[in-house]
């Protein structure tokens, strides 16, 4: 299942955006990257994404507009969001209020981060 | 024809002067007082006097010896409402003073004087009217001698003064009442002075505010000004009523050896009844809790600010730390062959990194906009699930510990989390204080107040004076390798719980934090 699970990273930082990148690669899944919420309305539309990984926050559009929107598009897609706050409650939800399938602390171990994501995907398939 | 006295010339009979020097005294104004000629008498002086006795406005009256009035004037009868004939009886008094039998005593006693010596003695009563009303009389008696000097009776005058002394009650009452008034101002301290700074006057509610007895000495204003600013203060004081004929603006008042406080302070003049300044009126108010509400609203908006500029840095620094931390860690999974120089720097890159993430937790954890989730919470249970947190911790080593949980509390309404965060935040401060050494208790008891207190005490070597008013600043620290967060954590989550964190502390000895939390209201 991993490996054939196709991930859009979503991050103004490119280096930050690098790093998920090598590190879900590294662990069998496909990974696309857009840097920011435009160029993800974008890839959606072409791609054929499985799960977005979304940072909150962004400029331009920020996180919560590029959720809404994508959810405008693509109901079903799953979405996580990506928070350099920690656990900010109203950010967080309001994404979820908006669709969002969970939220990953950027402020964690990669380890953590993957089983954070893992851990999100496993109750977005029980569904 | 007469001579004229002044330039000898001859006139008619009429003037006392010639018709040239009447013109010239005229001018002069002197002519009517020096040399008009008074008119020819067709009365006896007896008849005169009697007709002016008659139409006095005071009222006359000859008393015999045996006290009866035997001769009085129209004004008896104007004034007291009896004819004449109605009170030239023996028993005069009782009329007068009806049922008023001390008044009638004190006035019997006053004639008995009078009879007794020729000197005029001088009484003030009041007598009733004939149609039940009163009316005070001031009366100059004087004894009067018959040929042989020996006394036969006495002249009375009376003056009808009620009026006047209606006014002087009305008086009497006004300054009863702003005494009163002035006593009843708790809030306000007012006092007054003359010229000369000498206190003239203060009420009740000074006396309190400045910590004066009653019966002190009344001394100089300068004693409500502290030793160190009282030049200073008269100067501004002195300057200010100069130019603007009054002060008004902030002061330090001295509480009587008490210790000083910020008041509010008012001088204006005090006027007579001519409106010329015969002292001052000190009005003052201690706005001590007020200043205080001012500082500690300063104080959370700094809090606040620094709360938006942590966030702002956390967020900055996270996303790099970010990078750099994953990459490090995917570095050494990838591959962990590295020879032993660079394993040492690699390890002190993450153990840096790593202090790097813990400082920008405590910084989102002390800006965060996360709101308490409110319940019913019981503080036992917190502080059962605080204990075995603060035991695995390596500040915990060589610290006894004891605990006791107040049975039956009270719920108080609070976030579990939070609260739990608070306890271990100041449990993991007291064992850093102890240093490894030392005696830890954690308390819990319901107050009488409807407060639950939890109380965290170690046996450390205490706070100092001069740090006690900044431990809960955020960022301040003493020790060598903290964020300055933990404390001011704890009091953002005490305010969020509205509760009341003291904190005593003995040099040497230990401190003790106590947290107070009003109980959930049914």
């Amino acid at each position: 299942m991993e490996g054939k699970i196709k991930i859009l990273v979503v991050d103004d930082e490119t280096d930050a955006l690098e790093l998920f990148k090598d590190l879900f690669a590294s662990k069998g899944y496909e990974v696309e990257c857009a840097p920011g919420g435009m160029e993800a309305l974008a890839l959606v539309e072409k791609s054929n994404i499985d799960v977005v990984l979304l940072d909150i926050n962004m400029p331009v559009i920020d996180g919560i507009e590029t959720l809404a929107k994508l959810k405008q598009k693509k109901p079903d897609l799953p979405v996580v969001m990506l928070t350099a706050y920690g656990y900010d409650e109203e950010l967080v939800n309001k994404a979820l209020g908006l669709g969002a399938s969970g939220y990953i602390s950027k402020n964690l171990p990669l380890a953590q981060i993957v089983h954070t994501f893992k851990t999100v995907l496993s109750t977005i398939h029980r569904k | 024809m007469k001579v004229c006295p002044k330039c000898s010339a001859q006139y008619p009979d009429m003037w006392n002067i010639c018709e040239a020097c009447k013109v010239s005294l005229k001018k002069e104004g002197l002519l009517r007082k020096v040399f008009a000629k008074p008119r020819p008498c067709q009365v006896s002086t007896l008849s005169l006097l009697e007709n002016v006795i008659e139409q006095s406005d005071i009222v006359f009256l000859y008393i015999d010896k045996d006290k009866r009035p035997m001769i009085g004037n129209q004004a008896v009868e104007d004034i007291l409402g009896y004819g004449r004939e109605e009170l030239f009886r023996d028993d005069w008094l009782d009329l007068l003073f009806k049922d008023k039998a001390a008044r009638k005593l004190m006035f019997k006693a006053f004639l008995d004087s009078c009879l007794r010596s020729i000197k005029s003695r001088v009484y003030e009563c009041s007598v009733m009217k004939k149609d039940g009303g009163e009316c005070i009389l001031s009366w100059r008696n004087a004894a009067v001698t018959d040929s042989s000097g020996d006394i036969s009776g006495i002249i009375c005058t009376a003056f009808d003064i009620t009026e006047e002394k209606s006014s002087e009650d009305d008086v009497a009452i006004h300054s009863e009442r702003l005494r009163n008034i002035f006593a009843s101002i708790k809030d306000y301290a007012l006092l007054t002075t003359n010229l000369e700074g000498k206190i003239t006057y203060y009420g009740k509610g000074t006396a309190e505010l400045f910590g004066w007895k009653q019966d002190m000495t009344l001394n100089d204003i300068d004693l409500i000004f502290p030793d160190e600013v009282r030049q200073k203060t008269a100067e501004r004081l002195k300057k200010s009523i100069e130019e603007y004929g009054k002060f008004e603006g902030e002061a330090i008042l001295s509480r009587n050896s008490q210790g000083n406080f910020p008041a509010e302070l008012t001088v204006t003049g005090l006027l007579d009844t001519r409106g010329e300044r015969v002292g001052y009126i000190y009005v003052s108010r201690d706005i001590t809790r007020r200043k205080e509400l001012e500082e500690q609203m300063v104080q959370s908006e700094k809090l606040a600010a620094i709360g938006q500029l942590a966030a702002g840095v956390a967020h900055e620094i996270n996303n790099p730390l970010l990078v750099i931390s994953g990459r490090l860690e995917m570095l050494t999974m990838k591959n962990d062959d590295f020879p032993d120089d660079i394993k040492r720097t690699l390890d002190t890159i993450k153990g840096q990194t790593e202090r790097m993430r813990i400082i920008v937790d405590r910084l989102l954890s002390y800006s965060r906009r996360k709101t308490p989730h409110m319940d019913a919470v019981d503080v036992n249970e917190i502080l059962k699930t605080v204990s075995p947190l603060l035991a695995y911790h390596p500040e915990f080593k060589g610290i006894t510990w004891k605990e006791e949980h107040g049975k039956d509390l009270p719920k108080i309404h609070g976030d579990f989390n939070q609260l739990q965060e608070l306890f271990l935040n100041i449990g993991l401060n007291a064992c850093q204080a102890m240093q490894k050494k030392g005696a830890l208790a954690i308390v819990s008891e319901e107050k009488k107040d409807g407060f639950v207190e939890v109380r965290i005490k170690d046996t450390g070597p205490g706070i100092k004076k001069e740090d006690m008013e900044k431990i809960f600043n955020p960022f301040f620290t003493t020790k060598d390798s903290g964020t300055g967060l933990g404390l001011a954590i704890c009091n953002s989550i005490m305010n969020a719980h509205g509760g009341k964190m003291d904190v005593v502390s003995e040099l040497g000895k230990g401190t003790t934090f106590k947290l107070s939390f009003p109980v959930k209201k049914e």
